[in-house]
């Protein structure tokens, strides 16, 4: 019986978990109360306070991890969205995301190795710019690990929606669309969110780099990751 | 709900083609098929874009769900973190500034001659 109960109540509890945080983070849209991170955080103490472990949780975590696919497909909803501008500016934007997204390659592959962390980890953590369900993808296809990969993606998001703003000053940026395609291809979905409080033509432009350097990050991966490994 | 059930229906539709695509062709996940196709169909104006676009974008916003699970598996690199969590928020930190600085910093000279209506 228990293990049925179980798994429901262990979905369920996740699911409600998740809402929770959401309404929170609509009366307090601050990026540090980003609902993700907040239910992540809550599941992990309640399965330390609990004794459970990770493999007895995912049998109902597993449910809602059947999703992810899916929800990499309906991204495809923002790409259709973003058309227009992918059409008018495609030899800038594509350009600008293969840079953005070799750069962000090169340099978390040859840093994470100068600090000398292991290779598995090397593996799950070079795709954190880009979006958390492309990320996790393509890092489990590299060898990498898809739940480390989650979080380094938030660690980029975070930086991004904390000091990118400070950062575009010190540069003396002023270019809305520059601004956008900065936040888009480096710190993906937080990034664009938090420049959508500033400028919604920097958003579109954010939205469009964090799709399209996804993209080229899921193409360029496999080959490139390997390859700057062996150096 | 009509709208939500033919969302998802739409969205199975492509996952599938893409997974058969990534079978036989590889190189990509069938999931990232799957989203080129679904994009395609969009711009292919073959369904009502309007339908079901209010459906699709209260869908994408609570996916970060879906991870919830797979995140929660940190807890299985507790060891990791320990040792080597700081690196691994340097990296992420340089990387994110410096990939920022340097597309900010060449799009807007590339942007500021461009046209843009």
């Amino acid at each position: 019986m228990n293990a049925v109960i179980e798994p429901i109540i262990f979905c369920i509890c996740s699911i409600a978990i998740f809402f929770s945080w959401l309404q929170f983070h609509r009366k307090f849209p601050f990026a540090l109360f980003n609902p993700l991170l907040l239910s992540v955080i809550s599941v992990v103490l309640i399965l330390f306070l609990l004794e459970i472990d990770y493999s007895r949780y995912m049998t109902g975590g597993e449910w809602i991890s059947a999703f992810i696919e899916p929800g990499v497909v309906a991204l495809g909803y923002p790409l259709y969205k973003q058309m227009h501008l992918i059409s008018r500016l495609w030899r800038t934007l594509i350009g600008a995301c293969c840079l953005a997204s070799l750069c962000a390659l090169t340099i978390n592959v040859l840093f994470a190795k100068a600090l000398g962390i292991d290779e598995w980890a090397i593996r799950s953590l070079a795709t954190l710019n880009i979006t958390t369900a492309i990320a996790m993808e393509t890092s489990a296809e590299i060898g990498g690990s898809a739940a480390l990969a989650a979080v380094a993606v938030m660690i980029a998001g975070f930086t991004g929606s904390a000091f990118g703003m400070l950062l575009m000053s010190v540069l003396k940026i002023k270019n809305m669309r520059a601004v956008g395609l900065a936040f888009g291809s480096a710190s993906h979905a937080l990034g664009a969110a938090t420049i959508a409080r500033t400028s919604m033509e920097a958003s579109a432009y954010a939205s469009t780099a964090l799709i399209l350097c996804a993209i080229v990050t899921a193409i360029v991966a496999p080959i490139y990751i390997p390859f700057l490994l062996s150096l | 709900m009509l709208k939500y059930l033919f969302a998802a229906f739409l969205i199975s539709i492509c996952l599938i083609v893409g997974k058969a695509l990534a079978h036989y062709i590889g190189f990509f996940p069938g999931s990232i098929y799957g989203m080129l196709l679904f994009a395609a169909i969009l711009a292919s104006n073959i369904f009502d874009e309007a339908a079901i676009g209010a459906a699709i974008a209260k869908i994408i916003n609570i996916m970060p769900l879906v991870f919830l699970p797979v995140c929660v598996g940190v807890i299985q690199y507790g060891d990791l973190l320990q040792t080597s969590g700081w690196k691994i928020v340097a990296v992420g930190m340089s990387s994110t500034l410096s990939v920022m600085a340097l597309v900010a910093f060449i799009c807007a000279k590339i942007l500021r001659d461009e046209r843009c209506d």
